[in-house]
């Protein structure tokens, strides 16, 4: 397993470390099902990262909105189960409010003394966490956060962790701690409240302001500053919400890849799954990795508003008629009609493709990930993404031909930009047969043969091939590694 | 970034140095001049094949090896991993910028040369961006026929001059050319952009130019490129100028991370936030090491603390924000000055007592109690104390470097410690002389250790010496309790002031490096 190999590099290198928080979820965190927050001695730091780096894992950039000083994020992929750990690699220990950890806990150096091992792991003394817990969810009780804690929204399991880590340890060591670390007065008194009662939200209210007073002199910002820029974090934190879930914008806002930012264009003929593999790994890199995905092509996947009527009135056409080949009547008694409606529709995609290109060129210099499903290719004119009106650059007709360069316009600008990975996935006649069983296989011959066909000079990375005919967990599994590897 | 630093005096006799360079086609580096460290790193690139390049200002390549100038290396992106790895094995620190100057693709790390004691500085580039210094707006994507062209030099890779100079001439018709720069006093060369211009001018053939720009930038037209040229020659029109620019940028637009006019509206406002920053706060670096340290530097009278904190602060801060305190001497408040003046006004009309507490005092005998003044002087100064302890963990939480020029430790009781808490054990103390005692005592225990504690020991002897001017049984007092201090679980770094200047502070450089 990645984590407990990074652990086990980490203790025969003697790097001083331990997980500070949360080891009641150890066995999660361990299996990449939760992030593992790391506190390493300062001065063994470069040393712990170029382990990290042996084991693959890659640390990230951060969006202003969201870093903080003295912690550094490590993304590595665990081979078995495909998951994506997070390392968050504190030098300081810092702690604070939601979205804004102000207050420096000056007491790293007292954590690494008294740290303890299970297993291969180097864990926080159990009396150490408690306090930092304490402490931490104190913060965390401000105005509006009293209210929310009974919900859920705020210190969700405190008490479940609380009371599993009272088992390991005696109360009085809890205290005895917060005294060696300075703290006591008031801090001693309301912690011991806590210990007793247990951390209701009127407890933890209580504890916090003997907290703030009592790391007043560590914090990096307070009063009016502070919660100004609490509040601006908030809204960036809301704002990545909105972004990924409903409204996708090309602005990092939370964690890209530190060498700056990556195209990916997943290519392949008709049956591959090229579009769910797209989406798939979108999903999967989302929650750690700001994602732009861009549906290229024009079919099913999200068009613009301009084009939408157009594909509502395309699938009822070819529904329409006897036997549901409408089309052809349709070409039969207006003759024009379907040659004008081909040139909007060409024109349109054209403009939506531009559009879509620019996107995942800011959103790539921006430093973020951005998975193409499928990419605009003009080395086969009307076919597979290709321009459609190209047969008219040589037409005597100067609207034609202007037109035709209109379309183009896209094209050679995808030429230019040439993505910087390219996945292709490739079937054979027979799978591809199978998976899209209404189409002619003569007609899939073609675009297999076609997409084999696409070069893409000048690519960073250039393509890498995978064959889509191997059960979709590897095929996935291979594309999430060639992203991984390269980002 | 890295130009900023190109500026060369005449009267340094180097520009003779670059014209004989010049005249011989050559790179500019001498094995003479290249530090230990950027050997290695350029050795050790070589070694693990890491696809590198020095990528702009390569007239001066004398002072990229030297550390005077930054090194400007553009890597692979393929082997973005690597080359962080080797970095990090040499010793290599990450830092950052403020967040408007964190640009996509560009990394900045710091090494330390053991043997000079210099800071090397690394910008290294994944991504070319070019732009205005306040925005680097445009990313364009010839990273790797840039890297193609590289050759290996006597100490780096450096990209074909043909390459070089097409990305000189967009930097600076996007540095200098635009609207904004038209008004402002940025719209002329400096004197090292010109004759960077000349020394590449020389060295290209301007066919091959014109064959770089048309296989690897699309976007730009050949009679654009062209007129971007003539805009840098003295004597332009400021209208053509401006309209190269202008069709610079609407041509580059596809690389650019912001559209143009937002690009010309960030680089106004973060410039003039800039100057507005510098007016207020001063001249100074906004990178951080990406974790805040206080770093302490106590002693005796005469181990050099001073002089230690100087050299260290100026050390650190010419790469990294850093600020100095005094805790020793912290400067007054308000409320101190109106108070001590009130004080000395009582005292001359003989109100208040201001006879201090002396080191042998003993405090059973009231003729030895000190007067209220000064314990008052004294609370003052523990909540001065305080309050510059207050400013510099803060300062250091946001990121930057503290250094201390002393610091209140419980092992040292005759400098920065809260005296008056000698008196809390003796008989017939007033409730407010207890109190100011207690006051005293409370601001100091607030104080927690640096993050760092660099001990300066020094015999009492040496330190007599070295302060001749101040009064012997004090010097010798001091210096005494720190070299007979044991320091028992504290972490400390005892360093022996005993010896030159230099070779402590280069001990001090070498403890303190690693340690950031």
């Amino acid at each position: 397993m990645l984590t407990t190999d990074v652990f086990r590099a980490w203790n025969r290198a003697g790097i001083e470390y331990c997980l500070w928080k949360g080891s009641f979820h150890l066995q999660d965190s361990l299996d990449g099902r939760s992030d593992l927050d790391v506190l390493v001695d300062v001065e063994q730091l470069g040393d712990a990262q170029t382990i990290l780096s042996r084991f693959g894992c890659r640390p990230s950039r951060v969006a202003p909105a969201r870093a903080e000083v003295g912690v550094e994020d490590f993304l590595g992929i665990e081979a078995e189960s495909r998951r994506m750990v997070h390392f968050h690699v504190y030098s300081r220990l810092i702690v604070g409010e939601s979205h804004l950890d102000r207050f420096r806990l000056p007491w790293e150096r007292y954590v690494l003394n008294t740290r303890t091992k299970v297993g291969d792991v180097y864990v926080a003394d159990p009396a150490v966490e408690v306090a930092l817990l304490l402490i931490r969810s104190s913060l965390r009780i401000t105005g509006i956060g009293r209210f929310l804690m009974p919900l859920g929204l705020v210190n969700a399991g405190v008490a479940e962790q609380l009371e599993w880590l009272l088992d390991k340890t005696d109360p009085k060591d809890v205290l005895e701690t917060v005294r060696a670390w300075l703290l006591g007065g008031s801090v001693d008194r309301a912690l011991e409240a806590c210990l007793m009662e247990g951390p209701t939200p009127r407890n933890l209210a209580a504890l916090r302001p003997a907290v703030t007073v009592a790391l007043a002199s560590q914090s990096s910002v307070s009063g009016l500053r502070a919660v100004t820029r609490r509040w601006r974090r908030t809204f960036a934190w809301a704002r990545r919400g909105v972004y990924r879930r409903f409204l996708e914008r090309p602005v990092l806002l939370g964690r890209g890849g530190r060498a700056g930012g990556v195209l990916v264009a997943v290519i392949g003929p008709d049956g591959s799954g090229k579009s769910t593999l797209a989406r798939d790994l979108r999903r999967w890199f989302a929650p750690k990795l700001d994602v732009v995905y861009v549906y290229m092509g024009s079919g099913d996947g999200p068009s613009s508003l301009i084009r939408w009527p157009m594909k509502v009135a395309h699938r009822t056409i070819l529904r329409s008629g006897h036997d549901g080949n409408g089309r052809a009547a349709l070409e039969r008694r207006h003759p024009g009609m379907l040659e004008a409606a081909k040139t909007v529709w060409a024109l349109a995609l054209a403009r939506e493709k531009e559009r879509k290109l620019r996107k995942a060129m800011v959103a790539r210099n921006r430093g973020l990930l951005v998975i193409c499903d499928r990419y605009p290719q003009s080395q086969f004119p009307g076919q597979n993404d290709g321009p459609f009106l190209r047969g008219w650059r040589t037409s005597p007709s100067p609207v034609r031909r202007y037109l035709a360069a209109v379309e183009g316009r896209p094209y050679q600008l995808a030429a230019r930009f040439v993505p910087d990975l390219i996945l292709r996935l490739n079937v054979d006649e027979a799978a591809a047969s199978t998976r899209r069983p209404e189409l002619d296989p003569g007609y899939l011959q073609t675009r297999n043969e076609l997409v084999r066909a696409l070069t893409f000079d000048g690519s960073l990375f250039g393509v890498v091939d995978i064959d889509a005919t191997r059960p979709y967990a590897r095929v996935f599994a291979d594309a999430a590694e060639a992203i991984w590897s390269r980002t | 970034m890295g130009s900023s630093g190109n500026r060369r005096d005449v009267a340094d006799g180097s520009s003779a140095t670059v014209a004989e360079d010049i005249a011989e086609g050559q790179p500019a580096v001498s094995d003479g001049t290249s530090l230990g460290l950027v050997r290695t790193l350029c050795a050790t690139l070589e070694e693990h094949g890491i696809l590198y390049c020095h990528w702009k200002s390569n007239w001066e390549l004398n002072r990229s090896a030297s550390g005077d100038n930054d090194l400007d290396l553009l890597v692979s992106l393929r082997d973005a991993h690597r080359f962080t790895t080797v970095l990090g094995q040499l010793g290599f620190k990450q830092a950052r910028g403020r967040s408007a100057q964190r640009f996509p693709g560009i990394l900045h790390h710091y090494g330390l040369d053991p043997e000079s004691g210099r800071l090397v500085h690394v910008h290294a580039h994944h991504h070319l961006v070019i732009g205005d210094d306040m925005t680097k707006n445009y990313r364009v994507p010839v990273e790797d026929a840039y890297l193609g062209s590289s050759t290996r030099g006597p100490l780096f890779r450096i990209p074909a001059p043909e390459f070089e100079f097409v990305l000189f001439v967009m930097r600076m018709v996007l540095k200098h050319c635009t609207l904004d720069a038209a008004l402002s006093t940025r719209r002329a060369l400096s004197r090292s952009e010109r004759m960077e211009l000349e020394h590449l001018t020389d060295r290209v053939d301007l066919g091959r130019v014109r064959e770089v720009v048309r296989a690897h930038l699309p976007l730009i037209d050949q009679a654009l490129f062209d007129d971007c040229m003539r805009s840098l020659r003295p004597g332009t029109a400021p209208w053509a100028r401006v309209s190269a620019a202008h069709r610079l940028q609407h041509s580059l637009a596809a690389y650019g991370r912001h559209p143009q006019v937002v690009d010309g509206v960030l680089r106004v406002w973060r410039r003039q936030s800039k100057r507005l920053r510098r007016r207020l706060l001063g001249p100074s670096t906004t990178n951080t090491l990406d974790r805040g340290c206080v770093i302490a530097i106590v002693g005796g009278d005469g181990a050099g603390k001073t002089s230690a904190v100087e050299e260290l602060s100026a050390w650190l801060a010419a790469s990294f924000r850093t600020e100095r305190v005094h805790l020793g001497k912290p400067p007054r408040s308000l409320l101190a000055v109106v108070v001590r003046r009130f004080l000395r006004i009582g005292r001359l009309l003989g109100l208040v007592s201001g006879t201090p507490l002396k080191p042998t005092s003993r405090v059973s005998d009231t003729r030895d109690q000190p007067g209220g003044a000064w314990l008052v002087v004294r609370v003052l100064r523990a909540r001065d104390r305080y309050r510059t302890y207050l400013r510099a963990t803060r300062f250091a939480a946001r990121g930057g470097v503290v250094i201390s020029d002393r610091y209140p430790m419980s092992q040292i009781r005759l400098m920065d410690h809260p005296r008056g808490t000698s008196l809390l054990g003796s008989q017939g103390l007033n409730a407010v002389t207890r109190s100011l005692v207690k006051l005293e005592q409370r601001y100091h225990d607030r104080i927690t250790s640096p993050d760092l504690l660099i001990v300066l020991k020094v015999d009492p002897e040496v330190a007599l010496r070295r302060k001749g001017d101040d009064e012997p049984e004090a010097v010798r007092a001091r210096s005494a309790e720190v070299w007979n201090l044991e320091w028992g679980d504290t972490e400390v770094y005892i360093v022996d002031a005993g010896r030159s200047k230099d070779e402590v502070l280069s001990e001090i450089k070498s403890w303190v490096w690693p340690r950031l």
